[in-house]
């Protein structure tokens, strides 16, 4: 009886983790890079400032610009790198 | 130069608006700008028109919005960036743009150091810097100290006179929380999506990320509320008064700065036609009749001495044409 419980519940592990592999893990992602996409746009159109494209608004969204920094040094540390770029791009 | 032209076409009058004799900004609009070609003495008719206003007993603000100042000079006195008291009910302003673009940088600064991992500071401030030092980022502050003053008028002012810089940035000046309102849309509604979908998939399917609240989000939004209510007050609580010399090529331009700012949507009042010699060219007087007539036109004289400090600028009578 017990056996046949512990069969039971590892079939169910089992199905849980296809799904989490198949399914759920990949929503997850999809999700993710939708997220990450969007904030890439955002990124860009700060930082065609920093190109020289002269940006109307370049004084009311100035409070981007240490939020830009921290997302820089964040993906430069997940992407396994402890400086990024030139001096003072990032650190 | 004698009223005795008869009384100006009337037929536009809302609310606000002075009648055929009176003087301008006494009507029910508190904020009063100057605008107009360079030289035609937008500064010298901002600081006639507050001390009027304050001789009426109203408590006026005079503020010039030209990175190069020159209303101290009108009132023969030494101004700075705070409003200083220059005369009963008078108050006037030069502000420094330089200082608001640092007060700008350091707030944005103090709010990163209570938010952001400290070892970025020193890349932030680079980055700041660089961007504080970038075109238009002077008149953008001032633009901002406008704001700020607007939302101090009425209630510690009655008055808020504006001496502008010439029609070009007066225009941009005025367009700017148009221009910018989209931009900040866009980006809140870019960052907005981002946060979303990051919650969505930790939510929907047990991630492990926690939903943060978005300082940055709350930010930006504040920001474009706040220039959406100086925009809705620019259209519904000023009026802008150019000033145009009797020539030719100045009308055109003046011609050209009323059909723009109409467009925008601001309500022009009377134009002021300076410095009109003993003899005009009649052509062109009857040329700004008929082009301005119906928003009323005051007239100022020609005079031999330069129309500085107290004394000599209440002297400056706008008449009816």
């Amino acid at each position: 009886m017990t056996g046949r419980w512990e069969q039971l519940r590892s079939a169910w592990r089992r199905i849980e983790e296809f799904h989490e592999e198949w399914f759920a893990s990949r929503w997850r992602h999809v999700l993710r890079r939708e997220a990450r996409t969007q904030q890439d746009t955002l990124r860009a159109m700060v930082l065609l400032q920093t190109l020289g494209v002269e940006d109307p608004a370049a004084y009311e969204t100035l409070d981007l610009i240490p939020y830009m920094v921290a997302d820089l040094h964040e993906w430069h540390q997940r992407m396994g790198r402890e400086t990024f770029g030139d001096e003072g791009v990032c650190c | 130069m004698a009223a005795d032209t008869g009384p100006p076409p009337g037929g536009t009058a809302r609310r606000g608006d002075p009648g055929p004799g009176e003087e301008i900004g006494a009507g029910g609009r508190p904020l009063v700008f100057f605008g107009g070609k360079g030289g035609v003495g937008k500064t010298t008719l901002a600081a006639a028109t507050a001390l009027a206003l304050a001789d009426r007993g109203l408590r006026t603000l005079v503020i010039s919005t030209d990175p190069a100042h020159s209303l101290g000079d009108a009132l023969e006195t030494r101004l700075g960036d705070a409003p200083r008291r220059v005369a009963e009910n008078l108050w006037a302003a030069e502000p420094d743009a330089d200082a608001a673009v640092r007060r700008r940088v350091k707030q944005v600064t103090d709010d990163a150091y209570a938010a952001l991992p400290r070892e970025i500071m020193p890349a932030v401030q680079r980055h700041l810097d660089h961007a504080a030092a970038g075109p238009g980022m002077a008149e953008s502050a001032l633009n901002d100290l406008l704001v700020d003053t607007m939302e101090r008028v009425p209630g510690e002012w009655d008055r808020l006179v504006v001496d502008s810089a010439p029609t070009g940035h007066l225009l941009k000046m005025l367009h700017m929380p148009a221009l910018l309102t989209p931009w900040l849309q866009g980006l809140a509604r870019q960052r907005e999506k981002a946060v979303d979908a990051d919650r969505f998939a930790a939510g929907m399917v047990g991630g492990s990320a926690e939903p943060e609240p978005d300082p940055l989000l709350e930010k930006l939004r504040a920001r474009r509320q706040r220039l959406e209510r100086a925009a809705r007050r620019l259209r519904e609580d000023a009026a802008v008064h150019l000033v145009l010399l009797p020539r030719r090529m100045v009308l055109a331009e003046t011609d050209r700065a009323a059909e723009e700012l109409a467009e925008a949507g601001f309500h022009l009042g009377p134009v002021v036609l300076n410095q009109v010699p003993e003899s005009p060219d009649a052509a062109v007087v009857e040329a700004v009749r008929s082009r301005f007539g119906d928003r009323g036109i005051r007239c100022c004289r020609l005079r031999d001495e330069e129309p500085t400090g107290a004394e000599r600028l209440r002297r400056i009578a706008p008449e009816p044409l």
